[in-house]
């Protein structure tokens, strides 16, 4: 019987304990959930029923279409444009600060009956009622709860890819509608202006298609910020204002990093040598040479605004504005539009550029030196110009024993002036007396100049 | 019972040989008639004994014929002895009633007193105190011989334990055989016999779904108190105690005919508790009980016929919880926001005053020697009242207002100064009721006159309010029992209950100003083309209200319940079993009396009539292995009526119900083990329960849309599972030990669906929002607590018992509004924000130390004179949490208020009751019997 | 001994019903009186220490007295109360709603400026209590409002400044947050019967007030969408106006305190 009791208390003890396991807590859903309403109409068929005049939707209609214009940067303001998988609409709410229950990609789930279809200079409008001009009234937002019912949030709405040729003829399909278009620009006097600027800003595709983008002054967060220069993805709402126009959500839409149609993007270093004649020249936008940094500001031997990049093709020495935190034997690609290149004491440099005109492309590689005598080295130092070249078996002398200052390099083929800067790191560093290999930066500074990035690599 | 000892008595009369005898008899205890199943019989002088069994039967084998003297002891009773002849071979000694020792009954007494009264009443706020309206379970439920229940009411009460984490409402409560749940809210009426401990011994409560001779019972057990006069001890009991509580000083007076030879019995019981501050700063109490019985006995006892009167008028100023934030700042976690000096003087601001007088008469009519037929017959009236403070076109009064607190600036230089300001500067953390006074004073408002023409008037900004529920209660409940064979018994009962409730809003102080005007400025600001969206009741518009006006609403909710139950009882050797079913018939509605401006169709008038019928089943069994080894079994199914008020999405405006109203269901089962000697008792057991499909309404004031917040929740599911053992162990001598421990957890189930609704817009917010909860902890008590106990009770009349307690996985109680899509709307959920919406808090594990002593001085023995009554002088200390753990939060929860739009959860952080730190109470009294 | 326990339990419950829980309270005194300060400064003061276009913190011991004008009892004002003493107006930025309860029209203030910065809002003078890193500032928290406000007196008497509408087409900063009294205007066509505001949206709406030139002069009247009168119609007629005097971005703004401040009775002009 005891054991029976016993055996009865450790049931009875590990029921109650293995009951209270913990289980998952709940959590709401992750991008919340959609409203039980069934939805029987689409964006598309509303639109469609519209024919001149504005009409009030008197069945029940649903529709479920997903905010892909907000009012958050203030572009967009007292509206929301929608899509669904048919088309766009711009649904007008009498309210501000609507972003923060319908963001972007929030799918909202709307009961038409009752409510208003009309139009603004083109633009198809869904709201509370009609105004005289035929344009529609927003909801108010007491009403909102009656007709808009929020879904899922966080819903990733693709743009459409299109072309301005494209959109110019379709803009009534698309209105309202995401968009995407790539390889364009701000057109010649849109670039670098204002957003809202005056009645828009023009946007054109290598071909010359071009088409407004309208930023009210006042509203936009962005509207005093500068438009970019380059080329690129552009992403925005297809607008209608008597024709297409183009509505930016925000800046971090825009994607005009890249070349404009003029620009020479991939130039070589000897393609962009080759552009000097003579004169200075300001380089168009786009300009852009990749290569190896070849120079090594760390040890001092360059000015720590100065780099050179050497590409199969050539180097070019390159001045920043400030100090750039390129290593030696840095990947990197700079881009040089709008800077000049100039001829400086004999030789080619692009001057002025920003720093953050200069991007590393990630990892490192070594350029591969000419091997040559100094009697070649001197007779090739405009091809060979900001590039490395190697010495074989030359004698150094002159000067002091250091390599600090000036010296002569001779290999008995001819000699070249090998110039230290006094703030080198290794400048109070004895030079080898007898003979050795050289590595060094052939640079045209009236005259040749050998320039080595410290001993350790460049003299065995 | 008398057969089954005959039975036994056959039984072991086989066994017995020539020139020995077996001597054998039943106890009782006297006053109950209870069995009582640890009690040892001795034959003096010798090695003869015997326990009684689960019966009460002891039997003594093999006793030498000659005479005796026996003896019968049982822990909590006085020794009972008498002399026998041992002649023949069986000796019934009877049916034996001991007394319940006086040292016991003092216990009892001393702990009922320092305790019963005493769990700290803080007020949640005004309006959210509705959902913790249960925080005295603890203390309704009082002593008993089951060591669980004595611990978890007297000792675990401090940690506002709840049995099994049910609410009380899921207890059927009963005075004198008479219902006594309130129908508005499910809950016992408990505190309308509060103070009056003196004459509340006499309990019986069971916890859980088994068998009970009285009623069907709720899913949480059954409370029943007997206080009639013929059950009340003899004599005259005059006390004195003196406490650091929320009373300071307490007088008790009781006086007992006991059954005379007339038949009469009379009782009359008399308390007054008062403070003019407690324990609390701000808190005072001022509450006096009665009680008067009067039983007459007729016909050899074949008809008793009892009547009894009792209440218990109370004024209390009571504590309003507070945040983290305020109580560091206060430096204490006593600090209290609801009170300020008016004039210089001490002025609560939440003053909660109940009274409400209950008269019962009860006939019991024993039909037979195997049936009887009780009929119980009451009435109650009275209100019970709670104020607050309205504030209209003016600042929030309440000084912890997160507005007014440090962490709502963002200026660190501002935020500082204000720091200062709150730690050093009492008058900012306490309600200002002169600046009320000036404030209405000079406030004059344009109202139109009876002709309509703007009439400019002094009418008050600030008011303060009295939030009445003014009840009648008719009850009917009889109960027939019959033993129809030794082996089953049967009980049925029928019981009507009619309960009305008018609700409304009472000016109780304009603090200075003529009149109050009844307007909802608020819907005025949202419907401006409408001239009676504002109106409170649309037949009285723009009144002026002064003091005793009712405002803002007023509505009565009448409901009737007709139930009846049937219960076969079956008992053989080793198995008894039972089965039992309820029916219940419920109709209630609301009947308003205001029409409100924003649903003049919905809010006048009587409402449609909502029906429910519910049925319930039950059943168990017990497995007797044995005198000492039990196992049992009891399962049980319910389904219940939604309470009215749950069932009203927002009952103060509108008659709309919660969409979907209907029965809830519950399933529940239990199962344990439980061994019993003279010398230790223990009790092994588990539970589990389900609740499914309840309804509930939370209304709270939001204080940034400046009205009520309706929320119904639907579909609200929880599971209650866990399991308890309790041990009770006599050592050595006068020294004992006990346990108790509970390991529960209660979760809610499923995700529930919320209805919102606002009272100043006629707008439904939410429909079937879905609250995202499941396997979320139900909180607001401690679903862990541990108790060990160690006695020692002296020969010479002094005890002391002292209980370690130790408290754990005690959860913030969930505002669901922050478990809802709304509330992370464009949020990423591995977010840090995100979260912290729906993380919920576990409160601190706490340890406590209780002290009980106590010492009777028996005064005959020091004056001779004293002859015709024995003379008593009991002495009793009671020190509750004597560690001094001030850092004890009893219940926290999560304030209802969120603010969607900025989703700053430092705006309305959670809110803290703490236990209070080592109190007191000591007691002298006087008895003469 | 019987005797001797009947007294005993007598004295003792007597005292016990006796002693009486207080429950009753007298109503505090009714006063009106300034609190035991001096001023010792005066807004023009305030304002002329604003010399750079920048916040200006307050480092003198300054005390100012001055009479509330105009306060946020309608909503229309918000957070704000206009001041003025003899020497011209300030609008006292202070976080906190319903104001007009203890600082209404008529009351004296007196402010211990010390701290406070004098700034100017599109063009207005205002007092506030800090100022944020990215220069926006903050009025004077409800929680550290004792520190710097002592209410003196009620019903002090205001005297509007009585003025001609052509004279304040343009800006003129000596009336900032003055009560002033313009005669003989009405609102322009457009603007009669027309609600102050939306109420709904709480969007805030200007209408224009022109006086019986020929050439029309006008001047705008700013009313806020919190204004509990806002969903009300602007009246049609001719008369009398008070109201707060105001700037914003270089305009003239102005702002009444409630439609009891319109006495636009008369027959138009035009």
């Amino acid at each position: 019987m005891k054991k029976l009791s016993i055996i009865f208390i450790a049931f009875v003890l590990l029921g109650g304990l293995s009951s209270c396991v913990k289980e998952k807590l709940d959590s709401p859903p992750a991008n919340g959930t959609d409203p039980n309403i069934p939805v029987n109409y689409t964006v598309r068929a509303l639109k469609a029923r519209y024919v001149g005049a504005g009409f009030e939707i008197t069945q029940d209609q649903v529709i479920s279409a997903i905010v892909v214009g907000d009012d958050k940067s203030g572009n967009l303001y007292k509206q929301l444009a929608i899509e669904d998988s048919t088309a766009g609409i711009m649904l007008m709410i009498d309210a501000s600060g609507l972003y923060n229950m319908y963001p972007i990609g929030t799918r909202l789930f709307i009961k038409l009956k009752g409510m208003y279809v009309g139009q603004k200079k083109g633009l198809l409008q869904l709201g509370a009622y009609l105004n005289a001009d035929g344009s529609v009234g927003g909801l108010l937002s007491s009403k909102t709860s009656s007709f808009i019912f929020p879904g899922k949030w966080g819903i990733n709405v693709a743009p459409i890819v299109t072309t301005i040729y494209n959109l110019n003829g379709n803009y009534n399909a698309l209105q309202s509608e995401l968009i995407e278009l790539d390889n364009v620009e701000f057109a010649a006097g849109s670039k670098n202006v204002p957003y809202a600027t005056g009645y828009g800003i023009t946007l054109k595709d290598c071909s010359g298609n071009t088409v407004i983008v309208y930023t009210a002054a006042g509203y936009a967060t962005f509207a005093n910020s500068l438009s970019p220069s380059g080329n690129g993805k552009f992403i925005c709402i297809a607008g209608v204002y008597n024709g297409p126009q183009l509505t930016i959500r925000d800046t971090t839409d825009i994607f005009l990093t890249g070349a404009d149609c003029g620009a020479q993007a991939g130039l070589t270093i000897a393609q962009l040598r080759n552009q000097y004649a003579g004169s200075p020249i300001v380089l168009p936008s786009g300009t852009a040479i990749s290569g190896v940094v070849i120079s090594d500001n760390a040890n001092g031997n360059t000015p720590g605004n100065t780099m050179f990049l050497q590409d199969a093709t050539g180097g070019m020495q390159i001045h920043f504005t400030g100090a750039h935190p390129f290593a030696l034997n840095s990947n990197v690609t700079v881009n040089l539009g709008g800077d000049s290149l100039i001829n400086f004491n004999g030789g080619l440099v692009v001057s002025s550029v920003a720093v953050g005109n200069a991007a590393p492309n990630g990892g490192s590689l070594t350029a591969t030196p000419h091997t040559a005598t100094v009697a070649q080295i001197n007779a090739n130092s405009s091809a060979w110009e900001s590039t490395l070249v190697q010495i074989t078996n030359t004698s150094i002398g002159g000067g002091s024993n250091t390599y600090g200052g000036s010296h002569t390099v001779n290999d008995g083929t001819g000699s070249a002036t090998l110039l230290t800067l006094p703030g080198a790191n290794f400048a109070s560093q004895l030079y080898p007396t007898n003979s050795a290999n050289l590595t060094s930066i052939l640079q045209q500074n009236s005259g040749v100049q050998l320039v080595i990035r410290n001993p350790a690599i460049d003299v065995h | 019972m008398k057969k089954i000892l005959s039975i036994l008595f056959c039984a072991f009369s086989l066994a017995t040989f020539a020139q020995t005898a077996t001597v054998k008899g039943l106890v009782k205890d006297e006053l109950s008639q209870k069995i009582l199943d640890t009690a040892i019989a001795t034959l003096v002088g010798t090695d003869f004994k015997a326990n009684t069994n689960a019966d009460g039967v002891f039997v003594i084998t093999g006793v030498p014929y000659g005479q005796y003297t026996i003896e019968i002891k049982e822990g909590g009773h006085a020794s009972y002895s008498q002399v026998i002849q041992v002649n023949q071979p069986q000796v019934v000694v009877g049916s034996v009633g001991l007394k319940i020792s006086e040292a016991v009954v003092e216990r009892e007494d001393a702990r009922d007193k320092a305790v019963i009264e005493d769990v700290p009443t803080v007020t949640i706020t005004d309006v959210e105190a509705k959902d913790l309206g249960d925080v005295n379970i603890g203390s309704a439920i009082g002593a008993t011989t089951d060591v669980f229940i004595s611990v978890t009411s007297f000792v675990q009460s401090e940690a506002r334990f709840r049995v099994r984490g049910y609410n009380f409402g899921q207890t059927e409560a009963f005075m004198n055989g008479l219902p006594v749940n309130d129908l508005f809210t499910g809950n016992g009426l408990t505190g309308t016999w509060a103070g009056l401990t003196n004459i509340t011994h006499n309990r019986d409560i069971t916890i859980g779904i088994g068998a009970n001779d009285n009623s069907f019972g709720g899913v949480g057990g059954t409370y029943s108190l007997n206080t009639s006069a013929s059950a009340q001890r003899e004599g005259l009991n005059v006390s004195y105690g003196v406490a650091d509580r929320n009373f300071r000083n307490r007088i008790m007076a009781t006086y007992s005919t006991g059954v005379l030879k007339s038949g009469w019995a009379v009782t009359a019981s008399f308390t007054r508790r008062w403070a003019d501050h407690g324990y609390v700063p701000g808190t005072f109490m001022d509450a006096y009980s009665y009680h008067f019985s009067v039983d007459k006995h007729f016909a050899g006892n074949k008809h008793v016929l009892s009547f009894t009167a009792y209440g218990a008028p109370t004024i209390e100023g009571v504590a309003v919880a507070s945040t983290a934030e305020a109580y560091g700042l206060a430096g204490s976690n006593y600090y209290n926001s609801g009170w300020g000096y008016q004039n210089g003087v001490m002025r609560s601001a939440n003053i909660r005053n109940n009274f409400q007088p209950q008269f019962i008469l009860s006939h019991q009519w024993k039909i037979n020697a195997r049936s009887t037929l009780n009929t119980a017959v009451g009435f109650a009236f009275g209100k019970n009242s709670r104020t607050g403070l309205v504030y209209t076109n003016s600042p929030n009064p309440r000084p912890d207002y997160y507005k007014y607190m440090p962490s709502y600036l963002t200026d660190t230089v501002q935020q500082a100064l204000a720091e200062q300001s709150w730690r050093e500067n009492v008058s900012q953390r306490q309600i200002n009721w002169d600046n009320f006074y000036e404030v209405n004073r000079n406030n004059y408002t344009l109202v139109p006159n009876a002709q309509g023409i703007p009439t400019l008037i002094n009418s008050s900004l600030y008011v303060q309010f009295k939030s009445v529920s003014d009840q009648k209660r008719f009850n009917v409940n009889s109960v027939y029992n019959n033993s129809i064979t030794d082996y089953l018994n049967f009980q049925a009962g029928l019981r009507y209950q009619l309960e009305t409730s008018e609700n409304y809003y009472q000016i109780a102080d304009l603090l200075g100003g003529k009149y109050f005007v009844d307007v909802n400025q608020y819907a005025q600001l949202a419907y401006p083309d409408s001239a009676n969206a504002a109106q409170n009741n649309l037949n009285t518009p723009n009144r002026l209200c002064t003091v005793g006006d009712k405002f803002q609403y007023d509505y009565i909710t009448v409901q009737h319940n007709f139930t009846a139950w049937a219960q076969p009882q079956f008992h053989f050797k080793h198995v008894d079993f039972f089965v039992a079913a309820e029916l219940k018939f419920t109709s209630f509605w609301r009947n308003g009396l205001f029409r409100n401006g924003l649903f003049p169709d919905s809010s006048y008038g009587k409402s449609p009539m909502q029906n429910f019928i519910n049925y319930a089943v039950k059943g168990g069994v017990t497995y007797k292995i044995d005198g000492k080894n039990f196992l049992y079994a009891n399962g049980a199914y319910f389904t219940k009526a939604p309470l009215i008020g749950d069932a009203y999405i927002s009952a103060q405006t509108r008659e709309q119900v919660a969409p979907g109203l209907g029965n809830s269901q519950v399933y529940s089962g239990e199962a344990g083990y439980m061994y019993k000697t003279s010398n230790i008792k223990l009790r092994a057991s588990f539970f589990a329960t389900q609740f499914n499909n309840q309804t509930q309404t939370i209304s709270f004031y939001n204080d940034d849309l400046a009205t009520f917040v309706n929320y119904t929740l639907t579909n609200l599911n929880t599971r209650h599972l866990g399991g308890e053992l309790a041990f009770d162990a006599k050592v050595y001598k006068g020294f004992g030990v006990s346990a108790v421990a509970t390991y529960a957890q209660s979760i809610y189930t499923d995700r529930a669906l919320a209805t919102v609704t606002n009272d100043n817009s006629a707008a439904v917010i939410e429909s079937g929002q879905t609250v995202y909860w499941k396997n979320y902890n139900v909180g607001g008590a401690p679903q862990l607590a541990a108790t060990v106990g160690v006695s020692y009770h002296s020969p010479q009349a002094w005890y002391v018992d002292l209980y370690f307690n130790y408290y754990g996985n005690n959860y913030a109680s969930l505002n669901p509004a922050r478990f809802t899509t709304q509330a992370v709307t464009n949020l990423d959920p591995s977010s840090a924000l995100w979260q912290q919406i729906i993380a919920q808090e576990k409160l601190p594990n706490a340890f406590t130390m209780d002290l009980f002593a106590g010492y009777t001085w028996l005064m005959n023995n020091q004056f001779a004179k004293m002859k015709k009554y024995k003379y008593y002088l009991v002495f009793g200390l009671n020190v509750t949490n004597m560690n001094n753990n001030r850092n004890f939060i009893t219940s926290g929860y999560e304030q209802y208020n969120f603010d969607f739009k900025t989703r700053n959860l430092a705006y309305y952080p959670n809110r803290y009751v703490y236990a209070y730190g080592a109190n007191y109470l000591f007691t002298v009294s006087f008895r003469m019997n | 001994m019987k005797n001797f326990i009947i007294a005993l339990l007598a004295v003792g419950f007597l005292a016990g019903m006796s002693s009486c829980v207080k429950e009753k309270f007298t109503a505090p005194p009714v006063t009106n009186t300034d609190p035991d300060l001096t001023a010792n400064a005066t807004i023009a003061q305030l304002k002329a220490l604003y010399t750079t276009n920048v916040p200006v913190q307050i480092t003198q011991d300054y005390i100012i007295s001055a009479v509330v004008v105009g306060d946020d009892r309608s909503g229309n004002l918000y957070k704000s109360l206009a001041i003025e003493d003899a020497s011209g107006g300030i609008t006292l930025s202070i976080v906190g709603s319903d104001l007009y309860t203890t600082m209404p029209i008529g009351r004296r203030l007196f402010i211990k400026c010390k701290n406070l910065y004098v700034v100017q809002y599109s063009g207005m003078f205002q007092l506030v209590a800090y100022v944020n890193g990215d220069g926006t500032f903050g009025g004077i928290p409800t929680s550290t409002e004792t520190q710097y406000i002592f209410p003196g007196k009620r019903g002090i008497p205001v005297t509007p400044i009585v003025t001609s509408l052509a004279s304040i087409t343009s800006p003129n900063v000596a009336l900032q947050s003055e009560l002033i009294e313009l005669d003989n205007v009405e609102f322009s066509s457009i603007d009669k019967n027309q609600r102050y505001a939306d109420p709904v949206n709480l969007i805030s709406v200007s209408h224009m007030l022109e006086d019986c030139t020929p050439n029309r002069d006008d001047v705008a009247v700013y009313t806020s969408g919190y204004a509990n009168f806002a969903g009300s119609r602007t009246p049609s007629g001719n008369g009398k106006v008070l109201c707060i005097y105001g700037v914003y971005n270089g305009a003239t703004q102005l702002t009444i305190r409630d439609t009891t401040d319109l006495f636009l009775t008369g027959p138009s002009c035009h």
